[in-house]
C-alpha cells in the first residue's frame, strides 16, 4: 500500500514521464529510476510516437461511450476538476492535464494530511472516482502502435491499478 | 504485467527516491491550480507570530539568523529560520537587491523596516530547527545505573545530581563509591580549616614553588641540594598547614613538584563545540574551583592552523580578506565551510563569477563551482602543501614578485616610516654555526660585543648594527662573524635561510611532490606575486591538520609576509575587534571576583615547558637524559588537546585527574582514531568522576557517571557574545549576539531566589555547584563592578543564567555606544520590537532601565557591526588594533631551541616542507624528519597503502550532529566514498560497487562514487555520518578496528534510558511532528528512544584514521600545537563483490 506521499510522487512521476514524451525530451533520471524501481521500464521511444500523446484526448479514445457523451467528455472532467476546487487547462479531457488533475488530487492529499484529515480523505476518494472513471479507462483503450510504448503505457496501467485496488480496499474497509 | 507484489517491493525500495521527485510538484502545480486559496500561507505577522535575531550554531562560523516563532494550537513552535540582513555574513535580499548581494543592510536600519528583507543562509542553519525539536533529547538529569559504558541509566532528580557531584555519590547498583569535586576544592579546604584568606596562603606556597624552580634552574645547584631545597619546602608548609589540620598532601597534587599546582587541577572541564559566553563562564567556574584545566577541543579544530600562524605573528587567527583580494590562494580549506562559511562565501563566488578575484583552490578534492573560470583548482597531494608553497615562493624571489622595500625595514620604527604598522625579521641574522650552542638563535648585539641589549642584529652596509638602529637593512647575507668570546660563526638573514629552503629544490622537483603540474605553479606565483598587495592566502584546517601542520602554514603564509600584505585590504586580517562585553559596567569575565590563585601546566601540557619543571631539572642534575619524556610537552602551542589530555589522563602525566566535566563534546567519534580514547573513559581509576553537560547521550557520554540534559542555541545553550574569526570579511568591529528564541525544553528547576524561572542546563548547573562549593563568582556576591566605572565596589548575584547574560549584554551595548556605534538615544521602537519578541525580555528588570534599552537595540540586530569601507585606513591598512607581536617572522629563534620532548632534538625554526611523520623515531633505520620521527610512507609504504585518506565537510553537513538535519537528509539521505575516476578505472571499480578502506588502524565499507572531482591517489568521505550512539545506540557494522577494536566490540548492545528522560517533541502539535519528521517512522518521535536509520547511517573515516606508533598509538597529532592529525591517513582500497544502488540526484557532497 502507498502511503500519500509515495502515491503522489508516483502520480508526479507518471505525469512529468507523460509530459516529457509529449514535448520530445528527455524524461528526468529520476522519473525514469521511481518507476523503474515500482517494475516500469522505460524503453528509447520513438520522439515522434511519443510526441502523439500530447494529441491524445480522451473523447478520442473512449470509443466504449455513447457519441454525445464522449463529445462532452471534456466538459465533464471540466465539471469534476471544479467540483474538487481547481481549474484545468483545455483540452480538460487531454490526456495529459488528465494525467496532472490525478497528481494534483494526490499531492494535496498528502499535504491535506497533515492537518485536515477530512479534506485528505476528500481528495483521496474524488482521485480514486477519477482514476477508476476516467483516466484508466483511456489508458486502458488507448491505441498504440509502438511496441515499447505500448508496454510503457501497460506498466503505468498496472501499476495505477494496483493503487486503485488499495484504495478501495482502504475505503471499504472503513466503511 | 507489474504484479502487486512488485508494486510493494518496488515501492519498499523506491521510497527514498520518491522524497527527491517533490522537485517536480510545481510543474503540477503550474497546470492544475486551485480556484480557490485551499491553504492560508504561513503567517509573518499578527498575532501568535514572533522574531528573534540570533546566532546560528549549524557549524562555528557565527551567521546570523532570524528565527520566526509561530503558536500552533497553543504551543509556541519554531517555524522558520532565515539570514539576518544585518549581519555581514549574511547580506539581505529583497526583490530589488538580488544581484550581486555583498553587502548587509544599514545597522541603524530599524527593525520594522529590516522585517521586509530577507537574508542568505546555508541549508544547514536553516535546517537548526532539527537541532532544538530532536526526539533523542535528555530533558532531565541522567545517572549511570551499571558499570562504566554499559549504557544504563536511571533519572535522578536535579538536586540530587548536585549534592553527588559535590559531596560524591554511589553507584547503587554497582557499589562503586564516586567522588566529589569538594575533595578536591583546595580553597575550600583552606578556608573551613579556619584560613581567613586562603589566597594568601595559596600565593605564599606559589612564590616558594616559583623560588624552587628558579634555585633549580641554576647549574650551580646540584641534584642534592634541590632536594634539600625540595625537603625544606615540605617541612615548612607541612607545618604552616597543620597547625589548621591540613595537610600538604591535601593542597599540592605532588609535593615533591609542587609547580605541579594545587590539587584543584586535578578537575578538568573540556569543551567541544563551546562560544562565549558558555567559555566565560565555564572558565569562571573553573577558576572558582582553583584549576588551570580549562581546556578546548581546539586540537580537532583548528590547533594546527593556529600554533602555525602564532609563529609568524604572534597571533592564531589570522586569514584572508576575501571582500578586497584579487588573488586568493585557498589551501585546505572547503568552499562551502570556511569562515565565513556557506552563507558568507556566497560573496566570494559571486565577486569570482564577476572576475574581480581568482582562487586557487588548493585540496584534494575539487571545488563546487568554476565561477567562470576563476576558480581554479589545483588538486595537491594531502600534506604537502608546503612543497607547493616554496615552488611558489622560488618564483616569486625569482621574478621579483615580492615587497622588498617592506622586508628590507628591520625594525617597527623602520616600518613605520614607510607606512607599515609591522615589520618582519627578514632581514635579522640568525646563527647557524652547526653544533655551535647558540646555533638557531638571533644574532644579538651582547653576542657580537657591539651592545648590551641582547637585541637581532643585522647587516647594514658593511657593517652590523641593531636592528632598531637602522631603517635599511640587507635582505641576503651570509657568511661568518666573530662573537665577542672569539669564536667564528656562520650567520644568514632569515631571509636567506628561506630563500635556501624554497631553493633546495627545482619547482620541478617540488612540483613532483605535491602532485601540481608546474605551469600551473607557475601561473599562481605570477597571479599572486602581481596582484599583491592585493593578494592572500586563505587557508585552514586542511592544510595544517599533519603532523607537519604548522610547517605547512608557516610555508604558505610566508608567500603573504613576502608581499607585505599583513593587516591590509585585500590582504590577511586578524579578527574583527569586539566591544568590551565581559568588563565594561559589571566584570563577567573568567578573572578579578576573587578566584583562587592557581598555578601548574596544563594537563594536556599546551604552552608548557619541560625544561622548566623540577621534574626535568632533577633528571639533568643526576646525570639522567631528560629525554624521553613521559608524553610531549607544547611550549608553543596556544590552546588544548584532545590527544594529549586523555592520554594525560591515562598516564597521570603530568599529574593524576580526579574529575572530568565534558562539555557539548564528542571526541571518540569526532577525533582521529578517537576510539582510542575508550580505554581510559571506562577506567574509573583513571578516571574517577565523569561528568557530561549535553543534549544527547552519544558516542562519548556513553561512558559518563552523571548527565546534566543542556540546551540548544534556539534556547539559552551558548548564548552571549561571539567573535568572529580571521578576516571577519575585513569589518573593524563585528560581533554576533545570542539570546534564547524559546524558553527551555529541559526540565524545569527550582526557581531563583528571586522568582525567575531555571531550567536544566549548562548555566544553572555551573551555578548551584558553584554555589554549594560556597565558590567565589556565584551567589549573591558574585559579579564585581568594573573598576573605575559606576558600579566599582558594588557586587552583583548570579542566582540564575538570566543575572549573568543581561549584564554581558549591557556591558556589550554600553561599550558599543562609547565607540559610536549605538546611538545615545535609543528608539522607543527597537525597544518594544525586543520586549514584544524576545523571550529574554521577561527578564529586563535585572538591569536599570537605560542599559536595558542600549542592549535592546544590539538585540533587535543580533549583534553589533560595523562596515567594510569604514574598517580602513586611506592607505588601506586595517583600523583594527595590529594583532600579534608586530613582527612578522621568518625564523623563529624560540622554536629553533625548543627540544622535541620525546627525542630531544631541536625542532627547525622556519617554514619548510617535511614529510608528514610520527613525533618520534618507529623504526630507526626508516627514512624520518631529523627533530621528530618515522616518515608515515616508510612505515606505511605506497606499495601497501596506496592511497591517501581523507575527508570534507561543505555546505550540507560538518559535523556528526549534522545527522540531525532531516530537511539536508532528504537530499543526501547516506554518505559514500569518493574515488577519482582514473584510479577507479585502473581497481575496475564502478560507482555503486561496495568497497572496504582498510588502513593501518582498521576498515570501514562504503559504496563508492566515482568521480573526477578527486585528486588521483586520495580517497574521501563527505563528512558528518556513521553515528552508533544518539541516546539510542546502534552498532557500526561499517567498521572493523585492527587496534583498539575492544572500544567497538564492547558496546552495550542497546542503551536503557527512562522515556520520561527524554524527547521533548513529544508535546508538540501532531501537524508540527509530521512536517518535522515527514517520511520517518512514527515510533521515532513519539517514543525518542526509536531508531531511526537516518540518524545512524552512513560511514565516518574517523575511526581508522592514524594513531602515533610512536607515542602509544594515541590518536596522531601535529609536532608543534598537538593538532589532530586527520588528513593523511595511507589506506587500500578493496573491491567487496557488494553492489548498492545510489541514485544519481542524491550524489551530492
Amino acid at each position: 500500500m502507498l502511503d500519500p506521499f509515495q502515491r503522489a510522487n508516483l502520480y508526479v512521476s507518471i505525469f512529468t514521464l507523460l509530459q516529457s514524451l509529449a514535448e520530445g525530451s528527455e524524461p528526468p533520471v529520476e522519473v525514469r529510476e521511481f518507476l523503474e524501481a515500482l517494475g516500469v521500464e522505460v524503453p528509447e521511444l520513438d520522439r515522434t510516437v511519443a510526441r502523439e500523446l500530447g494529441r491524445v484526448a480522451a473523447r478520442d479514445v473512449r470509443v466504449d461511450l455513447p457519441e454525445g457523451l464522449r463529445r462532452h467528455l471534456h466538459l465533464h472532467l471540466r465539471s469534476f476538476a471544479e467540483r474538487m476546487g481547481y481549474e484545468v487547462p483545455e483540452p480538460a479531457d487531454g490526456l495529459i492535464n488528465m494525467v496532472a488533475l490525478a497528481a494534483r488530487l494526490a499531492m494535496d492529499a498528502f499535504t491535506a494530511g497533515a492537518g485536515d484529515a477530512e479534506r485528505a480523505e476528500e481528495l483521496e476518494r474524488a482521485l480514486l472516482r477519477f482514476l477508476m472513471t476516467h483516466l484508466l479507462p483511456v489508458l486502458e483503450d488507448l491505441s498504440v502502435p509502438d511496441e515499447g510504448l505500448r508496454r510503457l503505457i501497460g506498466g503505468v496501467v498496472d501499476l495505477i491499478k494496483a493503487d486503485v485496488e488499495d484504495l478501495k480496499a482502504k475505503f471499504t474497509a472503513r466503511s | 504485467m507489474v504484479s502487486r507484489r512488485a508494486v510493494v517491493r518496488g515501492v519498499v525500495g523506491a521510497a527514498s527516491l520518491g522524497v527527491f521527485l517533490a522537485g517536480y510538484w510545481h510543474t503540477v502545480e503550474r497546470i492544475v491550480k486551485p480556484t480557490a486559496q485551499l491553504y492560508k500561507p504561513d503567517r509573518t505577522f499578527g498575532t501568535g507570530v514572533r522574531y528573534v535575531y540570533t546566532s546560528c550554531l549549524g557549524c562555528n562560523v557565527r551567521c546570523g539568523i532570524r528565527v520566526r516563532v509561530a503558536t500552533v494550537d497553543g504551543i509556541e513552535v519554531i517555524e522558520r529560520i532565515e539570514g539576518n540582513p544585518y549581519h555581514p555574513y549574511n547580506r539581505y535580499v529583497s526583490v530589488d537587491h538580488q544581484v550581486n548581494r555583498y553587502s548587509e543592510i544599514d545597522y541603524r536600519t530599524s527593525p520594522s523596516e529590516a522585517l521586509k528583507v530577507g537574508s542568505t543562509l546555508c541549508a544547514r542553519g536553516q535546517d537548526g530547527i532539527h537541532y532544538v525539536y530532536d526526539p533523542y533529547r535528555i530533558v532531565k538529569p541522567l545517572k549511570r545505573a551499571g558499570p562504566r559504558g554499559s549504557g544504563k541509566w536511571k533519572e535522578i532528580s536535579w538536586e540530587q545530581l548536585i549534592k553527588e557531584v559535590v559531596e560524591g555519590g554511589v553507584i547503587e547498583e554497582t557499589g562503586e563509591r564516586l567522588p566529589g569535586i569538594r575533595e578536591i576544592y583546595v580553597f575550600g579546604r583552606l578556608r573551613d580549616a579556619g584560613f581567613e584568606n586562603p589566597n594568601d596562603i595559596l600565593t605564599a606556597i606559589r612564590r616558594d614553588a616559583d623560588e624552587l624552580v628558579k634555585k633549580a634552574a641554576d647549574p650551580a645547584v646540584t641534584a642534592e641540594k634541590l632536594d634539600e631545597l625540595v625537603k625544606a619546602f615540605k617541612e615548612k608548609w607541612s607545618r604552616i598547614l597543620g597547625e589548621k589540620g591540613v595537610k600538604l598532601e591535601d593542597v599540592l597534587i605532588d609535593p615533591d613538584n609542587p609547580d605541579l599546582g594545587t590539587k584543584a587541577n586535578m578537575l578538568v572541564y573540556m569543551r567541544g563545540r563551546g562560544q562565549d559566553n558558555a567559555d566565560t563562564f565555564a572558565n569562571r567556574f573553573v577558576r572558582a574551583v582553583g584549576s588551570v584545566n580549562w581546556l578546548r577541543h581546539t586540537s580537532s579544530c583548528q590547533l594546527a592552523f593556529y600554533a602555525g600562524n602564532y609563529l609568524w605573528s604572534g597571533f592564531y587567527d589570522i586569514n584572508a580578506d576575501i571582500m578586497g583580494a584579487e588573488v586568493l590562494i585557498m589551501a585546505g580549506g572547503a568552499l562551502g565551510r570556511l569562515h565565513p562559511g556557506a552563507t558568507g562565501q556566497g560573496a566570494l563566488i559571486e565577486r569570482a563569477a564577476n572576475g574581480e578575484v581568482k582562487v586557487y583552490y588548493v585540496n584534494p578534492i575539487g571545488p563546487r563551482v568554476s565561477a567562470n573560470g576563476n576558480i581554479v583548482w589545483v588538486p595537491v597531494k594531502p600534506g604537502t602543501d608546503a612543497a607547493l608553497a616554496l615552488a611558489v615562493a622560488q618564483l616569486m624571489i625569482k621574478n621579483g614578485w615580492i615587497n622588498r622595500e617592506f622586508l628590507q625595514a628591520p625594525s617597527l620604527k623602520a616600518a613605520e616610516k614607510i607606512g607599515y604598522p609591522y615589520c618582519s625579521n627578514a632581514t635579522w641574522l640568525v646563527v647557524m654555526e652547526e653544533k655551535h650552542k647558540l646555533y638557531g638563535s638571533f644574532l644579538t648585539d651582547t653576542a657580537l660585543g657591539i651592545g648590551e641589549d641582547g637585541k637581532a642584529v643585522v647587516r647594514a652596509g658593511e657593517g652590523f648594527a641593531v636592528h632598531d638602529a637602522v631603517d635599511r637593512a640587507e635582505l641576503e647575507f651570509s657568511g661568518k662573524v666573530r662573537l665577542a668570546t672569539g669564536e667564528e660563526v656562520l650567520v644568514k638573514t632569515a631571509f636567506t635561510i628561506f630563500k635556501e629552503t624554497a631553493f633546495s629544490r627545482t619547482v620541478e622537483e617540488w612540483a613532483k611532490i605535491c602532485g601540481v603540474d608546474p605551469k600551473l605553479i607557475e601561473q599562481m606565483a605570477r597571479d599572486f606575486g602581481q596582484a599583491a598587495p592585493r593578494a592572500a592566502t586563505y587557508i585552514h584546517r586542511g592544510v595544517a591538520m599533519h603532523p607537519n601542520g604548522e610547517y605547512t602554514v608557516w610555508a604558505l603564509r610566508s608567500l603573504d609576509i613576502l608581499i607585505g600584505n599583513f593587516h591590509r585590504i585585500g590582504g590577511i586580517l586578524g579578527r574583527p575587534s569586539l566591544t568590551s562585553y565581559n568588563n565594561y559596567l559589571y566584570n563577567c569575565s573568567a578573572s578579578g571576583y576573587g578566584e583562587p590563585v592557581r598555578w601548574g601546566p596544563a594537563i594536556d601540557r599546551h604552552y608548557a615547558e619541560y625544561e622548566k619543571t623540577l621534574m626535568y631539572y632533577r633528571k639533568v642534575k643526576r646525570g639522567e637524559n631528560p629525554y624521553p619524556a613521559k608524553r610531549p610537552w607544547y611550549p608553543l602551542s596556544p590552546e588544548e588537546s584532545y590527544t594529549e589530555l586523555f592520554a594525560g589522563i591515562d598516564q597521570g602525566y603530568p599529574y593524576p585527574v580526579k574529575v572530568l566535566i565534558l562539555y557539548f563534546a564528542n571526541p571518540v567519534i569526532a577525533t582521529n582514531f578517537g576510539v582510542k580514547f575508550v580505554e581510559v573513559l571506562k577506567d574509573t581509576r583513571k578516571l574517577p568522576l565523569f561528568i557530561g553537560i549535553t543534549t544527547t547521550i552519544n558516542e562519548t557520554y556513553l561512558y559518563a557517571d552523571y548527565l546534566v540534559p543542556d540546551t540548544t542555541y534556539l534556547e539559552t545553550g551558548t548564548m552571549g557574545v561571539h567573535f568572529l574569526y580571521g578576516g571577519g570579511l575585513g569589518r573593524l568591529l563585528a560581533e554576533c549576539w545570542r539570546s534564547p528564541v524559546i524558553m527551555p525544553l529541559t526540565q524545569r528547576i527550582s526557581d531563583s531566589p528571586d522568582g525567575k524561572p531555571r531550567y536544566a542546563s549548562f548555566w544553572e548547573f555551573f551555578i548551584d555547584v558553584g554555589k554549594a562549593l560556597g565558590a567565589a563568582g556565584f551567589g549573591e556576591k558574585a559579579i564585581p563592578g568594573t573598576p573605575r566605572r559606576k558600579y566599582e565596589g558594588k557586587w552583583f548575584p548570579v542566582h540564575s543564567a538570566w543575572d549573568y547574560i543581561l549584564r554581558v549584554y549591557a556591558n556589550g551595548a554600553a561599550s558599543a555606544m562609547e565607540r559610536g556605534v549605538v546611538p545615545k538615544e535609543i528608539p522607543g521602537e527597537d525597544v518594544r520590537f525586543v520586549e514584544q519578541n524576545y523571550p529574554i525580555a521577561k527578564f529586563k528588570d535585572v538591569l536599570p532601565e537605560d542599559e536595558w534599552r542600549a542592549a535592546a537595540y544590539c538585540l533587535a540586530r543580533g549583534g553589533v557591526f560595523t562596515k567594510y569601507e569604514e574598517s580602513f585606513t586611506e592607505r588601506g591598512f586595517s583600523k583594527r588594533s595590529v594583532p600579534g607581536t608586530r613582527v612578522l617572522q621568518l625564523w623563529h629563534d624560540k622554536l629553533a631551541k625548543t627540544p622535541n620532548s620525546v627525542t630531544g632534538k631541536k625542532f627547525w625554526g622556519g617554514p619548510a616542507y617535511f614529510e608528514p611523520a610520527t613525533y618520534a623515531p618507529v623504526k630507526a633505520e626508516a627514512k624520518g624528519v631529523p627533530f621528530a620521527g618515522t616518515s608515515l610512507r616508510a612505515l606505511y609504504p605506497e606499495s601497501e597503502y596506496p592511497f591517501l585518506l581523507t575527508f570534507e565537510s561543505g555546505p550540507l553537513y560538518t559535523k556528526h550532529r549534522s545527522a540531525n538535519y532531516y530537511w539536508i537528509k532528504t537530499i543526501l539521505p547516506e554518505n559514500f566514498v569518493l574515488i577519482n575516476r582514473e584510479d577507479a578505472t585502473v581497481l575496475g571499480i564502478k560507482t555503486g560497487d561496495v568497497v572496504l578502506i582498510e588502513s593501518p588502524y582498521g576498515s570501514i565499507e562504503a559504496p563508492a562514487v566515482v568521480t573526477a572531482s578527486v585528486a588521483k591517489g586520495v580517497v574521501a568521505v563527505p563528512y558528518g555520518m556513521g553515528r552508533w550512539a544518539e541516546t539510542v545506540l546502534v552498532r557500526p557494522n561499517y567498521v572493523k578496528m585492527k587496534k583498539s577494536p575492544e572500544a567497538l566490540r564492547e558496546l552495550p548492545e542497546r542503551m536503557v534510558v527512562p522515556e520520561t528522560a527524554v524527547n521533548p517533541v513529544k508535546h508538540l502539535p501532531e501537524v508540527v511532528k509530521r512536517v518535522l519528521f515527514t517520511d520517518r517512522p512514527s515510533d521515532y518521535y513519539v517514543k525518542g528512544l526509536a531508531v531511526d536509520e537516518w540518524r545512524f547511517n552512513g560511514v565516518t573515516p574517523n575511526p581508522i584514521q592514524l594513531g602515533d606508533e610512536s607515542l602509544g598509538d594515541w590518536p596522531m597529532v601535529s609536532w608543534i600545537g598537538a593538532g589532530q592529525s586527520y588528513f593523511y591517513n595511507p589506506v587500500k582500497i578493496v573491491k567487496t563483490g557488494k553492489a548498492k544502488k545510489l541514485p544519481a540526484h542524491q550524489i551530492v557532497w
